[in-house]
């Protein structure tokens, strides 16, 4: 059944694709001499300028405007970028502006799905910051909010389309091609962790028992704390130090989690799907401050496993464990004639690696809100085992958790007002 | 040999005897004190061991750890407050549900006896991950409290949804409650029309947030009663994008009224948005309508689809077709390929 669903879904997408090529497509939108095609002049807003926001300014597309609720912060993005941009203070204000192509989102999480379904309403194409979404909720409101508009989105993550990722001396490409030949066996176990590359940044843990302060005259902390439960200002909760605490991210997991499972995601061919189970080995958790953990396991309906080894325990990992070869960091294997194998096999599907080329042309960027919002949802599921201090069952069709009323209850969680998604 | 191992035996039970007459004669104060010491717990088998005992200690030990949790700043109830998460999550699992209610009850007790807003907000919280109905009930008469208000929310949508479409319309009459915004997110996320008159009072707020609550909560009902409100809305923001999301929220009305049976208002605001969207600033909500339409109609939305897949708009056109994978069943594929045929001809001939 699927299959005849595919196949039909193909026959309609390359159809109509050759055909409106060939016949419909006027010559306004396609450029060339004399005509200024609209994607040409590809215009941003960046909504949240802090750090990460400020490495925006230099990513393609010709910045017009910043927004940030730290005047301190939107002084800094307006002063490097040369002072001929706009700042906003109310992020609705840039979504307002009819000259903006593309938003880009680089807030604390606990923003991001608010921002990235507004900015989808108000038909701007969106590049946004990892994590996608602070909660699982959040990610399937976006993905909904951006296809039912027609948008494009990219999550700011690359390693599934570029970029040599971490240990593995290799883009993922030779990877996915071996994983898709069938050379390692069926099923797989991915371990991530310091021995195949990767860190998971436990200094990203939160204070304990912060004591209220008085808020800093640049900072508006109530738009800052947004949709997040109110609490006492504190200066660890805010800019650098957020990652710390469960209310707007989700700690070194929360930060490197889409990094690194996003791509194992793409290798296993896990795009559409999810984990069906989440074993945690870790300490009580804060309820308040996020703290390091030993060890995550996700175990995929057909068996294959990802493994997030907080403690670098096994010395021997590979990264890539299958019944009939193993890959290691620095892309050693136990593979004979490794090199010569991945030559001979067919690519991958191509992917979309440049926004604006999306932008351009309509077509799914490669690492979009479909796929970013499973991959984020494998960092949120992690999270949520985490804060309750127990193993889960997931139904990754239904996007809820089997029998476990509490874990449902984390899957959308309140807003303050007025703030909805 | 032998008399070894019963030497060894008996100096075990003696041992055994020994720590439970001691752990016997500790004072409730000391078992509490050496429970806290103990947190966090290290591993998930450690935790389980840990909640068992905290159990164990009674309503009695209970109140004396919730008794000290104390206003921020004032003192660090670090261990205390872990205690209590701890017990929230993990009384939220099946299988617990008898000691989730005689904790419930207690989290409800602190909410109403402590003082300050914000142990009366942690106790909340709790309640937000065990509540049930009791909880509901119990958390309505701080809907009017401008601090409390939106935890209050919070427990009730959580706890009881049900409760919370009656709770949250009946507080929604009132003008001066000051969480409308929140009451009428959730009430439009439970699609609730109970308060459709309220929607509408509070629709002409002043208040940009409170205006686009309202709208949202009006969509969801799907009451024919929305409709005048958001079509005036949609047409005095120009069909364009502000912060109030009129025309969003018309669309969402189309869309829900269409689900509903109300096909002839949803094709009408559809028709409406198709034809006053046409810019690059608003082609999104044309695509939405399109979207709305083709899930209206299926197969016989086909003419309006194939206009559409000849749009100058790029953006409209490209959703077109992936609108257009919605509708089930080969008839569309036949349709498609007729289309094309002809534009192939068109073209030979030109």
């Amino acid at each position: 059944m699927e299959k005849i669903n595919n196949g039909r879904r193909d026959f309609l997408r390359k159809s109509a694709v050759a055909a409106l090529a060939l016949t419909v497509v006027p010559r306004h939108v396609l450029g060339g001499t004399g005509y200024a095609a609209p994607s040409d002049q590809l215009t941003k807003g960046i909504i949240g300028v802090g750090g990460m926001g400020r490495g925006h300014i230099e990513y393609e597309g010709r910045l017009l405007a910043a927004c940030d609720v730290d005047k301190n912060h939107l002084e800094q993005a307006i002063a490097q970028a040369g002072g001929n941009i706009t700042g906003y203070h109310d992020f609705r204000e840039l979504l307002a502006r009819t000259d903006i192509d593309v938003v880009h989102i680089a807030t604390p999480p606990h923003w991001h799905g608010i921002m990235a379904k507004m900015a989808a309403e108000a038909g701007k194409d969106i590049w946004c910051e990892k994590p996608m979404a602070r909660t699982i909720g959040e990610g399937i409101k976006v993905v909904e909010a951006v296809q039912k508009h027609g948008r494009m989105f990219r999550l700011n993550t690359w390693f599934r389309f570029k970029d040599q990722f971490y240990g593995l001396g290799t883009t993922v490409k030779p990877l996915k091609k071996l994983v898709d030949s069938g050379a390692l066996g069926w099923p797989l176990k991915v371990t991530v962790s310091g021995i195949t590359g990767y860190d998971w940044k436990f200094y990203w843990s939160g204070e304990h028992n912060l004591k209220p302060m008085a808020v800093p005259a640049e900072l508006d902390y109530d738009f800052w704390l947004g949709p997040a439960p109110y609490k006492p200002y504190n200066p660890e909760r805010v800019h650098s130090k957020f990652r710390g605490y469960w209310d707007y991210d989700g700690g070194g997991l929360g930060d490197m989690g889409q990094h690194y499972l996003d791509p194992v995601q793409y290798m296993l061919g896990k795009d559409d799907t999810g984990p069906v189970s989440i074993e945690i080995d870790a300490p009580q958790q804060h309820f308040d401050a996020v703290g390091s953990w030993r060890r995550i396991t996700y175990t995929y309906a057909d068996g294959c496993q990802i493994i997030l080894d907080g403690e670098n325990r096994d010395k021997d990992a590979a990264y890539i464990e299958g019944p009939k070869g193993k890959v290691y960091k620095g892309f050693r294997s136990t593979i004979p004639d490794l090199e010569k194998l991945i030559n001979s096999l067919p690519d991958p599907e191509p992917q979309i690696g440049t926004f604006s080329e999306s932008v351009k042309t309509r077509k799914k960027f490669a690492l979009n809100e479909s796929n970013g919002h499973r991959s984020c949802s494998v960092v949120n599921l992690g999270i949520i085992a985490l804060r309750l201090g127990r193993n889960l069952k997931y139904d990754p069709v239904k996007q809820e958790f089997i029998d476990d009323e509490g874990a449902n209850r984390l899957i959308n969680q309140p807003m303050r007002g007025p703030w909805k998604i | 040999m032998k008399i070894n191992r019963i030497i060894l035996i008996a100096f075990s039970l003696l041992f055994v005897s020994f720590s439970s007459y001691s752990q016997d004669k500790r004072t409730l104060e000391t078992k509490v004190a050496d429970l806290l010491a103990r947190f966090p717990a290290n591993d998930l088998q450690m935790t389980d061991r840990m909640m068992g005992d905290m159990l164990t200690l009674g309503e009695q030990g209970l109140k004396q750890i919730c008794d000290n949790i104390v206003p921020a700043g004032t003192g660090n109830d670090t261990p205390q407050c872990f205690a209590i998460e701890s017990m929230s999550r993990f009384l939220s699992q099946k299988g617990k549900e008898t000691e989730r209610l005689m904790w419930e009850g207690l989290c409800i007790s602190y909410v109403s006896t402590k003082k300050d807003n914000g142990v009366k907000d942690f106790f909340m919280k709790q309640l937000q991950i065990v509540g049930g109905s009791k909880s509901a009930e119990s958390m309505k008469v701080y809907l009017t409290d401008k601090e409390l208000c939106e935890p209050a929310a919070a427990v009730i949508i959580k706890s009881d949804p049900a409760s919370a479409e009656i709770i949250f319309s009946e507080a929604l009459k009132n003008q001066q409650i000051p969480c409308a915004a929140v009451l009428m997110n959730h009430l439009g996320s439970l699609g609730s029309d109970k308060a459709v008159k309220e929607y509408i009072t509070w629709a002409s707020s002043s208040d940009v947030n409170i205006k686009a609550s309202a709208y949202y909560a009006l969509a969801m009902s799907g009451s024919p009663d929305a409709n005048a409100v958001l079509s005036a809305a949609a047409k005095n923001a120009s069909y364009k994008w502000e912060p109030a999301a009129s025309v969003e929220s018309l669309l969402k009305y189309a869309e829900v009224a269409g689900k509903k049976g109300n096909l002839k208002a949803s094709d009408k605001i559809c028709k409406l948005i198709m034809t006053e969207c046409d810019e690059e600033t608003n082609i999104q909500y044309k695509t939405i309508a399109l979207n709305i339409y083709v899930g209206n109609h299926g197969i016989d939305a086909m003419k309006i689809l194939q206009t559409a897949a000849a749009h100058p708009n790029k953006k409209y056109r490209n959703a077109a077709m992936q609108i257009s994978l919605k509708i089930q069943g080969s008839e569309a594929v036949k349709n498609w390929i007729a289309y094309f045929r002809k534009l192939s001809r068109l073209l030979s001939l030109n």
